[in-house]
Order: C-alpha cells, then structure tokens, then sequence
C-alpha cells in the first residue's frame, strides 16, 4: 500500500499545531505556579530574608516527589485528576495537564537555581538601603537574575517539547502522536523523519531565541 | 554618634566561633574612626553590627541616641537609611547602569523621577562619574566602581558611613583617590565614617582615631596620632611597624658589636624638626650610628621614628637617655635588633 501524502500533510499541520499548543498553554502555566515556587523556594531556605523552615522544607519535598517521577508514569498516574480537571483522558488539552504537573516543578527548580547565582552581597546592599524583603526579590534579586532566568525558561519549553511528543504516546496529538501512529504502527519511516526533523528544528529555534534574548539583558 | 556597648557575638556551629567579645567602642559625631585588626580578627563582625547586619549575641548598638535592638523591622529599615554603607566587593548591580544603582535607594522611598534624577546626578558630579551614568558596573574599574558605592550610599542622606575594607580590593593608587574621596565625603557632609581595614596605612591616610581588634577583643584605641607613636599593646606594635621600622637589613645587623645599645627614639610634634640627634653628639662627644630613620606626618603633625646605636660607656647611654627625655622625645631601649 502506497503511503498517501496528500492525508499525511494536513495532518502535519494539524501535529504541529497541537504541538505549539500543548508547549505554550503548559509553559505559561508552568510558568505561572513555577516562578513564585523557586521565588518562595529562595527566599524561605535558612538564613533568607524570609526564613521558615516549615515552608521550605514543605515545598522542597513536593518538588523532589515530582521531580522524580518520570514523565510517562505521570502521566498515566494523575489521568484521574486530569478527566476531572478537563473532562477527558485524552487528546490535547488532557496532555496539557501532565505537562504542567511536570514542567511547574522543574522550572520552580531552575528558578531557584538561577536566583541563587546572584551574589549575596547584592541583597546585603538591598537590607543596608532599608529595602523591604518584596523590593528585594523585585528590584534587586529578580533584575540581576533575568539572564539566567530567560535560560531556564528556554530549557524548560525544550523539556516540554520533548514531553509533549511523548504524550503523544497516550494519544495527546501532536507531532509526537503522529510519529508513534505512522512510524512506530505503520513502519513509515520517512514521516518519523520528517517530525523528528521537525522537533528538532523547534527546538533550536527556542534556544537560539533564549540564548538572543538572555544575551540581549546581559550585555547591558 | 555609635555606643556599641559590651557586644559579643557568636557564630553558632561546632564548635561555635566567638567574633567579639565585649567590645565597646563610641564613636563622635563627625570622626573618621578606624578599626585595624588581621584576617579573621573580627572586624567585619564588627562593623556588621552598627546596623544589624549581623545581630549581637549580646551588647548594645546605639545610633543617633536610638536603641537599634528596640525599633520593629520598618523602623529598622528606616534607620537603615541613615546609616550608609560601601563594601569590598562593592556590591552593585551588574545589570543596571551606573545611574540606576544610585538611584535605587530612592526609588525604594518612592521618590519622584525629577527629584531622582537631580539628585543622582549631583551625587555623580561629586563622585566624578557624572559621565559614566550610562554605563554599566562591568564597563567601570574598581575604583570607579567604589565611586559608585559611595554615591549610592549618599543617595539617602545618611549621617554615618561604615566601609567594610573598602579599598583592599583596589591598588595603592586608586586607593589613595577614594580615600581622598572618603575625606571629602566626611568634610562635605559632615558624614561620621566608621571604617575596617587591615592596612594601618589607610587608618595612617584617613583616620582621626583607631582602635586595634585582636581576636574579637579591642586591645588598644586612641587617636591616630597616640597609637602611630607610642603603640602599647603587641597587636599595635606590629600594625605600626607594618608602615614605620621594617627589620634591619641584615648586613647592618651583622655590622653591630656586641656592646653597641640599640635605642629607639620617637619625635614627635615640635621635636620631629629640631637637630637633637646632633645636639647629643655635641654635647656628650660620642658616637652615634643612625641605623634606620624616617619623618612623615601623622595627621599634618610631624613624626619622626629613629633607631641609632651608640657605642661606649653604659652611663654615657643612660645620661642621653635622660637628657632625650627632658626634651620630650620618647627613647625606648631595644633589647635586640630586628623590633
Ligand atoms: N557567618 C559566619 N558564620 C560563622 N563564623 C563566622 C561567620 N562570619 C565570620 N565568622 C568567623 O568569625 C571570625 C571573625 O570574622 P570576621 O568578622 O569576618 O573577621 P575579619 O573581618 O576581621 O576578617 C572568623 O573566625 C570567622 O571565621
Ligand atoms: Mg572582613
């Protein structure tokens, strides 16, 4: 059976969409509850300016439980959560819930990484002005850290990218759907080519574009 | 200006570190008072505690007749603000240009953009950065950089400035350019400056008083002038010596008898200029070898240091001794070479 390009290529369209959705509807709410995680994670840990052991301790532990449950098991563990959240197991908008559950506390985790590089001393220079602990995480911590934080986000949209083909796996749609259903299924290996070029393709773009734009605040 | 009553500190841990112990130390309003101690003496730990930086396991910090241990933390804060502060490692933003870093202090009281701008360029007109304002930390040296520092630290219109060994990360000559700087600022403003260095030629450069720290304890305070020319404690001893007697050389050492007596005399005031030395000669007929000298000027008072050997009769000694008293200069024997 001749393999028919003219359904293949809508439906890469159609992949790449769901691609781009599922990646940027995840990211921003990774975003979201990940940035005031590694924020809270900072400012809360022993000798901070808003030291409570209880929290830390807390939030660290949650963090560590996701971080290190892989991806696919995820998945398929939080599949209830996620028919009462969307109302279905499958499809796009349901892959989008595993991929917050895993991409929140992993950027939480490399927010936390990047605020930690800024020099101690600049929050020294902060209490000496008589800053309250918000200016200092808004206007001295946050500032200084934007480079790096830039870098985190691009390494967290390449983690989702590559999990959002994954989900495919369960049906998730997208381009990893379609390499699974065509090249795993039907043998085509000339379509896991094209996606996987595809992915690859997206994913140097993200990181040329946070390496751009991290360079662009740092040189300043 | 700064009561710091009886304050140790301890640093928890196994086993615990105790930074200071006991220290008080008041500091007048309108001084420039030093603090000299080694590595690890405890003066950073010091400093750190005028505005509670670092809180005193014990003690009292007093500030402009105010109790720091007392205020809640806004009121800290706003203390805070009266109390400037300049560091090491200078502490500034790197992402934010010059003119940013100035005016931080008062974008965080919330102080109008005109008012802003007018004030941060006075301040870097007065630092001599008034055309860097532009630029960013990375793009300026350290002594620039410094400069800075300061001009932020004036942002809020503090009445004391603490520098935590502000100049040891810069050379001998930008050095001396912020210590010019340090000066005006306390000329200028009237700013009382308490300052930690572990070089005695800063306190020599800048200060009115000093106080010698010695493993968390003060063992010695005075003004520059006392403790530059009759050191009691050891501690001093070597810090003056860092910048007056070095060791003899030791072909000169080798050169002295047995018999010769080694004096040390120090001039100081008046006595710096007057001819003793040949005076004594005269009058005593003996010899005298002068085996190291050197007259500066502490705190635009003259300061001679000498170190001579005389040779001959014990008594003869004793009598020039006597007769360097009369005339005000302090003689101290030297039991051996290489003080
Ligand atoms: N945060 C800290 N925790 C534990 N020990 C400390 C801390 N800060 C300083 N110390 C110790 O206290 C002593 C005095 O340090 P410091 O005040 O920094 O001295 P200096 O500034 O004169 O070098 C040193 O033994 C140092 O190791
Ligand atoms: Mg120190």
């Amino acid at each position: 059976m001749a393999f028919d390009w003219t359904v293949f290529w809508p439906q890469l369209v159609d992949g790449t969409i769901a691609t781009f959705i599922m990646v940027l509807v995840s990211l921003v709410f990774s975003i979201l509850i990940g940035f005031p995680l590694g924020v809270v994670l900072v400012v809360t840990r022993p000798g901070h300016i808003l030291e409570n052991r209880t929290l830390f301790t807390i939030l660290n532990a949650i963090i560590n439980i996701f971080r290190s449950v892989p991806f696919i098991i995820l998945l398929v563990a939080i599949i209830p959560f996620t028919r009462l959240v969307t109302g279905s197991s499958i499809g796009t908008v349901a892959a989008i819930v595993p991929l917050i559950f895993y991409a929140a506390p992993y950027f939480g985790r490399l927010v936390e990484n990047s605020l930690l590089e800024v020099d101690s001393g600049v929050i020294e220079a902060a209490k000496v002005m008589g800053a309250t602990p918000w200016q200092i995480i808004w206007r001295f911590l946050l500032p200084e850290a934007l480079s790096s934080l830039i870098l985190a986000a691009t390494i967290a949209t390449i983690g989702l990218i590559g999990a959002s083909a994954m989900a495919g796996a369960v049906g998730g749609g997208g381009l990893g759907d379609l390499a699974i259903t065509y090249g795993y299924n039907q043998f085509e290996v000339r379509v896991v080519v094209i996606t996987v070029l595809l992915l690859i393709i997206l994913v140097q773009l993200v990181q040329s574009l946070g390496n751009y734009f991290a360079q662009t605040v740092r040189r300043k | 200006m700064i009561e710091l009553k009886n304050i140790s500190k301890i640093y928890p841990g196994s086993p615990p570190v105790e930074a200071l112990k006991e220290v008080s130390l008041h500091i007048e309003k309108g001084e420039i008072y030093g603090v000299v101690g080694v590595s690890g003496a405890g003066k950073s730990s010091l400093i750190r505690s005028v505005n509670l930086l670092e809180e005193p396991t014990t003690g009292e910090v007093m500030v402009d007749g105010v109790l720091l241990s007392s205020l809640s933390s806004e009121e800290l804060r706003k203390a805070r603000r009266k109390i400037g502060m300049i560091f090491q490692q200078f502490n500034l933003l790197e992402s934010k240009t010059v003119f940013h870093n100035v005016a931080l202090p008062l974008y965080l009281v919330g102080k109008k953009r005109k008012e802003v701008e007018e004030k941060v360029m006075q301040l870097l007109t007065f630092v001599g950065l008034a055309d860097r304002a532009e630029h960013y930390p990375g793009q300026l040296s350290g002594g620039q950089k410094q400069r800075v520092g300061i001009a932020r630290a004036l942002a809020t219109d503090p009445h004391i400035l603490l520098c935590d060994e502000a100049t040891s990360a810069l050379d001998p000559d930008t050095t001396k350019s912020v210590l010019d700087l340090l000066r005006k600022v306390n000329k200028d403003y009237g700013i009382t400056i308490l300052l930690i260095t572990h070089e005695m030629d800063v306190v020599r450069n800048l200060c009115d008083r000093v106080a010698v720290i010695d493993q968390g304890r003060i063992v010695e305070q005075g003004t520059v002038y006392e403790v530059f020319t009759n050191p009691k404690s050891e501690t001093a001893q070597r810090f003056v010596r860092t910048i007056f007697g070095q060791e003899l050389p030791e072909s000169v050492h080798q050169s002295l008898e047995k018999q010769d007596q080694i004096l040390r005399i120090v001039f100081t005031g008046e006595n710096a200029k007057r001819p003793l030395i040949a005076e004594v000669i005269r009058k005593f007929q003996t010899d005298i070898n002068i085996l190291q000298g050197s007259i500066t000027e502490l705190q635009g008072k003259p300061f001679g240091d000498l170190l001579i050997s005389i040779q001959g009769d014990r008594k003869v000694t004793e009598n020039i001794i006597q007769y360097l008293q009369e005339h005000q200069v302090l003689v101290k024997e030297v039991a051996s070479i290489g003080v």
